[in-house]
């Protein structure tokens, strides 16, 4: 079978989802079915300036990394040239926060940086005339099993189910949240009085953003073994078009109540529930579990 | 003289490389950095610690050092506020272990996709796949090592001023150690056919020429090909990072002297992003075998004294270092109490600071420096300097050359210039944050 072809561009990056990428634990099955055209670190066919100058059709363009119109690759201007790519691919995959919505560099000069179909949450970036054939895999960096996932269902369907935000809607139709081994505190109310503790729901103190944030994370483990949230730091939102976010250690609140509550939970909801649960002391979860 | 222009490719992005020969030999370099991203203007203004969610954005392949450099910084900024931090044992050995276990995924990743190809290159021989993806898959047991403690990698934030985040259990310890014991196996297996015992107490280059595997072979290669002297630079080393298993000292030949960050400097250039960073006016080495002359490992004095700061011993020490941190990590497993709490609250909020701070921390390629002020609440600056601009500075002064510059000096060869300027492991992306 031939195998397909893939195309990986970096913009405004800082290689974290290159590197992730580099944990996908199978990786020997991968490249029996793909072929890397280029990429940033394996071995591949092309050099980045014939990778940037490429002239045919192709199957997949991954770009990894936010883009401005006056950045240069290698001598290049890049937004002309991802442009280019951009027409030749038969699916565009935007990897990582700051290819989606612009992350963590478009910090740098805001008004000049964006994601590719995206702006922040606007549909302002300076790819979006070919938003048909984008699906982006936002996350800072991107799990390896969601990319995979993405290539290899398009690459055997021709098609992949996304939600508005063009996101595989099986990777983000779930919140963070979905899997944490700290749940039970999340249901009862017990708040982790500090860091560094198995016990306890991070929601309520120490700025986790599980509950607001669409993703994966606990349910396909990190390095196949863990997650940010199951190890006692909180979710920083990374996958969410806010990120970064100010003060991203510590949960903001309003009259005491979080300021963002989980996703599609009315406040009322929210607060019937939690008034319940906290007159419940339930003496297991307050105690140490070991 | 002749002037050529070459991209050098994968060193998480890309570098100019410009060299002026004479006579068919090289005899000036320049190193170009194309973009800049500007991390530290990012972070400025911010919470204090959103700084440790920022930094180990800088590097997809060294975020873990910068996270470590930061937690370092920001604890300072308390001791230089006479607020005295105490850090738990535990909490020291755990972020350690994953700082040596960052080091471990990179010299492996280094090894097999950069330098192996091109000593094979230079034999016309083509190297099995097969061991590649061996070592690719060892390099993600050592990032599951972090990931075990630290909820994933790249990209976590699990060391905090005051400790570490995670509160693990024996299962993870265990866990770790098998990784660990993985890593282990793949180097007696692969690289020194010999017990970890015997391979970290090796003492001299004939003693390490006695064992089969990946090292002797790359030995031959550069024996065969007359290599092993070539990449020589000023035999002047620096090393700022300080824990369990590293020394913060500098070493020119082979006397080692203490150092002060106050001598460090940076200086700006009209051509590249990057910029120069000095020791009291000088230029350093930085990097594995920094580490190890100015901690007086045995082998790399031993090598030293015939061949110096050359390409041979760069190698042979960034190859070994894989082994010193895989014994050192499965040394400091035993020695982990997890009765010993993680995290100990600061006194007071880093907010309601005010003053600076300094981080060391020993990434894969050298050392790691940030420098941060806390000013109403908010970051006023943060500086970060990166082991690549010591490494690969473009001197102002032809008498005073960079490390790189004077490596490069003299060589001949497309290959061997490639193989001396990938020695260092320079990483574009850190040095261009």
């Amino acid at each position: 079978m031939k195998k397909s072809d893939i195309l990986w561009v970096q913009g405004i990056t800082c290689n974290g989802n290159t590197q992730s990428f580099l944990n996908y634990p199978n990786m020997k099955a991968f490249l029996k079915k793909y072929n890397f055209l280029y990429h940033p670190y394996l071995d591949s066919d092309l050099n980045v300036q014939e990778a940037l100058e490429y002239d045919k059709k192709f199957d997949f363009l991954i770009i990894e990394g936010a883009i401005s119109k006056d950045f240069m690759r290698v001598g290049f201007n890049f937004f002309n040239q991802v442009q280019k790519l951009c027409k030749n691919a038969k699916y565009i995959i935007a990897v990582g926060t700051c290819a989606v919505y612009g992350g963590i560099f478009k910090e740098k000069d805001p008004e000049n940086i964006t994601g590719a179909i995206y702006d922040k949450d606007k549909e302002n970036g300076f790819l979006k005339k070919f938003k048909d054939k984008i699906f982006n895999i936002p996350g800072c960096p991107a799990h390896p099993e969601w990319l995979v996932f993405t290539i290899d269902t398009l690459n055997k369907y021709e098609k992949i189910i996304t939600d508005e935000l063009n996101r595989p809607k099986e990777i983000y139709g779930y919140l963070t949240h979905h899997g944490c081994t700290r749940n039970e505190y999340f249901e009862w109310k017990v708040d982790s009085k500090d860091f560094g503790t198995k016990e306890g729901c991070l929601f309520y103190l120490q700025g986790c953003r599980a509950p607001t944030t669409h993703g994966s994370c606990n349910r396909i483990l990190w390095n196949e073994v863990n997650s940010k949230t199951r190890s006692g730091s909180p979710c920083f939102g990374c996958t969410e078009s806010s990120f970064p976010r100010n003060k991203m250690f510590e949960t903001k609140t309003f009259m005491s109540i979080p300021a963002d509550l989980p996703v599609g939970v009315s406040k009322r909801a929210y607060l019937t529930v939690t008034g319940i649960a906290k007159t419940f002391h339930i003496k297991r979860l307050k105690d140490k579990l070991i | 003289m002749k002037i050529t222009k070459e991209i050098m490719q994968k060193i998480e992005g890309e570098a100019e490389l410009e060299l002026s020969w004479e006579k068919g030999k090289v005899v000036s370099s320049k190193v170009k950095f194309f973009s800049y991203r500007g991390m530290e203007e990012i972070i400025a203004g911010r919470c204090p610690m959103d700084a440790l969610v920022l930094t180990p954005r800088v590097c997809g392949i060294c975020g873990h050092a910068q996270l470590m450099a930061t937690v370092h910084a920001l604890e300072n900024i308390y001791e230089n506020c006479d607020i005295k931090l105490e850090i738990s044992e535990k909490a020291k050995i755990l972020r350690d272990i994953t700082l040596d276990a960052e080091i471990i995924q990179n010299h492996i990743k280094w090894l097999y996709f950069i330098i192996i190809p091109i000593l094979y290159k230079m034999e016309s021989k083509s190297f099995d796949n097969k061991r590649t993806f061996k070592a690719l898959k060892v390099a993600t047991s050592a990032t599951k090592l972090i990931a075990t403690f630290a909820g994933q990698w790249p990209h976590n934030s699990y060391m905090i001023p005051g400790g570490v985040v995670c509160d693990p259990t024996y299962v993870e310890i265990f866990q770790a150690k098998s990784l660990i014991d993985e890593i282990i196996s793949f180097f007696e297996e692969e690289i020194v056919q010999a017990d970890i015992e015997a391979i970290v107490s090796i003492k001299t280059f004939k003693d390490l020429n006695s064992y089969n595997g990946l090292a002797k072979e790359m030995i031959d290669i550069m024996q065969k090909h007359n290599i092993t002297d070539v990449g020589k630079s000023h035999d002047r080393f620096i090393t700022f990072g300080e824990n369990s298993i590293f020394k913060s000292s500098k070493s020119i030949r082979t006397v080692t002297r203490s150092i002060n960050a106050k001598y460090i400097e940076e200086e700006s250039l009209d051509f590249t992003y990057a910029k120069n960073v000095l020791y009291n006016g000088k230029f350093y080495e930085v990097g594995p075998l920094a580490r190890a002359m100015v901690a007086k490992n045995p082998l790399a004095k031993n090598i030293h004294r015939v061949y110096k700061d050359s390409l041979l011993n760069r190698i042979i020490m960034k190859t070994m270092e894989i082994a010193y941190l895989a014994n050192h990590i499965k040394d400091s497993l035993n020695k982990i109490d997890i009765s010993e709490p993680s995290f100990i609250k600061p006194s007071k909020k880093l907010e309601n600071l005010e003053g600076v701070g300094d981080g060391f921390a020993e990434a894969a390629r050298g050392s790691l420096y940030h420098s941060t002020e806390i000013k109403n609440g908010k970051i006023k600056k943060y500086d970060i300097i990166t082991p690549t601009q010591w490494n690969l500075g473009n001197s102002k002064d032809k008498d005073e050359l960079s490390t790189i510059q004077q490596a490069l000096l003299g060589l001949d060869n497309e290959d061997v210039i490639s193989l001396v300027f990938r020695s260092f492991d320079e990483c574009s992306v850190c040095t261009t944050h």
